[in-house]
């Protein structure tokens, strides 16, 4: 018995080893598979992290390359724009190679690890997207890994800045309401859009000689010539009483004519035409700062971003140019330039627009140079809380060039709004009207100015544009001033012109011209230089941008729609 | 006859009991010295593995918080109310926004006791930032520009990732899990 249980037992060492084998190793693998399954995890954790961040990286620089480009587009990319039959997908096309140009959009990032890497930055449109919707995509790798963030925009077309509606101006004078002519030469057409009854005036000392005059407004005036006089009067000699007109020709010899309007005095076919509005400009928003730069010797730019120039440099002319074609939209708190020095800016084919909350220019000034053009704005009262932000009042220079020709439509100063009616804007342009300036002091004033209220005093040479798009502004220039200006824009003000010669065009909503000596001279006018937006009502595509000329980069980087970034 | 068949057995069976032996104890030292081996792997990819975990951690945490204040906060205000650790540094506005967002005070204060300024360049747009969330980690964040890097370190260890720090306000605002 002893024997048999013996016998049985006998081999069970090597079955008991086995199965403690079978258990160690079923444990230890268990735990080996659990490990390298933890790790496993762990690394893709890590790479999925990795990837994310690389994806969130090049999709947040993308969007600052992408405000960039659309802040900065030169006169190229947006002729392409202008002629593509599908500008969104040209807009998607620049954006694209500005962003493989700086380095993403077709390859990593330069310099990086190869473990992880950001590429295929791009602004896309999907083909199931609606117009003038994008999409910044952005995959991020890391080692195997790749994560996709696509971030929307929306609203990049109908943000660019655009030419006027249209709007063309073929009258030396456009009026919308009260035209009073008391005196001087008008050489081109007039028009007056809604005249009020006996506030079209003529004075006794007017010598009119318009090719046509053409008075607008179809309900009111479909008229014979008879009603005509109705509607027309002119002074007495002492100036004072009205009487109206009883003849069609040139009256009593007397300096009083109106010539050759048979034909062409109404003008009551088919045009309709109808006084233009304007969207006002706003002031960008910009974080965007100058970095301190030399001029010469001498700081031009500080530390805190000022544009400072107030001690006489003596410097060649390739040190004296600061290049601010890099940037689209700068911040400058103050722009101070006096002691005759004269401050070239190098825009190159770019529209810089600078914010500023003060700027004085003594003796000295700006010179643009470049295909682009710049504008400065000046904050307004309550935002800079500057006494008096602006400030030319001794200039002697201030100019922009084309092909070496003064071109007043390559600087524009945009003036905050805080001025009433009894703080007006003084403009004395030239601190020495009536001296003959030469030498360093050359006169040369040649800008354009949006602002509200301003008198024109004193100026020898005065190549100014002047647009003024507030309520009721008013702008007078008196006997004194010269003005060699294209336009004058003051279509809800008044303007009393008393100056002598001028070419272009003024339009205004009520306008005087008077003494003898004016004479204003039709001259063509590009209304799309100018930072506003004018629209011509008569447009039937009046309020539609889309088929506008675009002239320019964004201005505003909130009037787009960006979304989050999401996988 | 059945004596002897019995003794025969018993002779096989002794034989194959001493080989037996012999091969379960080679065996089960080969399989316990395997398992020991396979065990300390474990327990040292474990650990590291865990380390590795600590490490990314540190790192997304200190990437999630740079991402939320750098784009809310001037780079060069957020180095001054880091490097005074005052709350009162930082702008109205962002105060405003902390005060509607639930735990935003708490995190705040946190994130300013966590990190140390080692560097400040404002000219160059450079920081740099060190912390000791603990275990024995340190996290070095560098921003240049607005470019985010972030490096853990733990012993021989470490892991690196970068970002970019948005302008705008586009990182959600939210404490860590």
């Amino acid at each position: 018995m002893i024997k048999n249980i013996k016998n049985r037992n006998e081999g069970s060492a090597i079955l008991g080893v086995l199965l403690a084998i079978i258990l160690i190793f079923t444990a230890a693998s268990t735990a080996g598979v659990l490990a390298i399954n933890n790790q496993k995890m762990s690394n893709k954790d890590m790479e999925d992290k990795s990837s994310y961040y690389m994806s969130e990286y090049g999709i947040y620089q993308a969007r600052v390359l992408v405000l960039e480009k659309l802040k900065n587009l030169n006169r190229e990319e947006i002729n392409k724009i202008n002629n593509s039959d599908k500008p969104e997908e040209a807009i998607a096309i620049i954006v694209d190679e500005y962003l493989s140009e700086k380095g993403k959009g077709s390859g990593e990032l330069n310099g990086e690890p190869a473990s992880y890497k950001t590429s295929f930055v791009s602004l896309g449109i999907d083909s199931w997207v609606k117009e003038d919707i994008y999409e910044i995509r952005s995959e991020g790798f890391s080692k195997g890994v790749k994560t996709t963030l696509r971030m929307p925009v929306t609203s990049i077309l109908s943000s660019l800045q655009r030419k006027p509606m249209d709007f063309k101006i073929e009258e030396a004078v456009l009026v919308e309401e009260n035209f009073v002519f008391e005196g001087g030469t008008i050489n081109g057409k007039v028009g007056v859009i809604n005249p009020k009854k006996d506030v079209i005036t003529l004075g006794n000392a007017t010598t009119f000689t318009p090719e046509k005059m053409n008075i607008y407004n179809y309900n009111r005036f479909l008229a014979t010539p008879q009603e005509m006089v109705k509607f027309l009067h002119r002074l007495d000699a002492s100036g004072s009483a009205k009487y109206l007109f009883e003849t069609e020709s040139c009256m009593n010899g007397s300096t009083i004519c109106i010539v050759d309007y048979k034909k062409d005095i109404w003008n009551l076919s088919t045009e309709k035409r109808k006084f233009p509005t304007v969207v006002q400009p706003e002031i960008p928003e910009t974080k965007n700062k100058l970095k301190p730069m030399k001029y010469g010797n001498v700081d031009a730019v500080t530390n805190d971003g000022n544009l400072i120039l107030t001690r006489a440099q003596w410097v060649s002319d390739n040190q004296r140019i600061l290049n601010f074609s890099e940037y689209g939209t700068v911040y400058v708190p103050e722009i101070n330039i006096s002691m005759g020095q004269v401050l070239p800016i190098d825009v190159g084919n770019n529209h810089v627009n600078i914010v500023t909350d003060k700027i004085t220019i003594g003796s000295g000034g700006i010179e643009v140079i470049g295909e682009g053009s710049l504008t400065i704005y000046v904050t307004d009262y309550e935002k800079s809380r500057v006494r008096d932000p602006f400030n030319i009042s001794g200039a002697t220079f201030i100019a922009g060039k084309t092909d070496g020709k003064i071109d007043n439509t390559k600087i524009t100063f945009v003036v905050g709004k805080h001025r009433t009616p009894n703080d007006k804007m003084k403009l004395r342009i030239n601190g020495w009207s009536g001296e003959t300036v030469n030498g360093y002091y050359e006169t040369k004033l040649s800008y354009s100015l949006i602002a509200s209220n301003i008198d024109v005093e004193s100026s020898s040479y005065n190549d100014l544009n002047m647009i003024l798009h507030g309520e009721n502004d008013t702008l007078y220039i008196t006997q004194a001033s010269a003005i060699n200006s294209k336009l004058i824009f003051v279509p809800y003000g008044k303007v009393d012109y008393a100056a002598n010669n001028y070419d272009g065009s003024i339009i205004a909503k009520d306008f005087t011209i008077k003494n003898a000596a004016p004479v204003i001279t039709y001259a063509p006018v590009d209304f799309g230089k100018f930072p506003i937006e004018i629209h011509d009502p008569s447009n039937t595509n009046g309020g539609d941008s889309s088929n506008t000329t675009i002239t320019g980069g964004i201005t505003n980087e909130h009037d787009l729609l960006i979304g989050k970034a999401t996988r | 006859m059945n004596m002897t068949c019995s003794l025969e057995k018993r002779q096989d069976n002794e034989g194959s009991t001493l080989a037996e032996v012999i091969i379960a104890i080679l065996l089960l030292s080969i399989v316990i010295v395997s398992g020991l081996g396979i065990l300390t792997s474990t327990i040292k990819l474990n650990a590291r593995t865990k380390e590795r975990d600590l490490l990314l951690e540190s790192t997304t945490n200190a990437i999630d918080e740079f991402m939320v204040f750098g784009s809310r906060i001037n780079l060069d205000d957020l180095s001054v109310a880091v490097q005074n650790n005052n709350y009162n540094n930082l702008s109205n506005s962002f105060k405003q926004e902390l005060k509607y967002s639930n735990y935003g005070i708490d995190y705040t204060y946190e994130f300013l006791n966590k990190y140390e300024l080692k560097q400040a360049d404002k000219n160059n747009e450079y920081y740099e930032y060190q912390s000791n969330p603990g275990n024995g980690v340190v996290v070095d964040v560098t921003i240049k520009g607005r470019e985010l890097t972030v490096k853990s370190t733990r012993k021989d260890q470490y892991y690196e990732a970068k970002n970019w720090i948005p302008e705008k306000n586009e990182v959600p605002f939210e404490a860590p899990n």
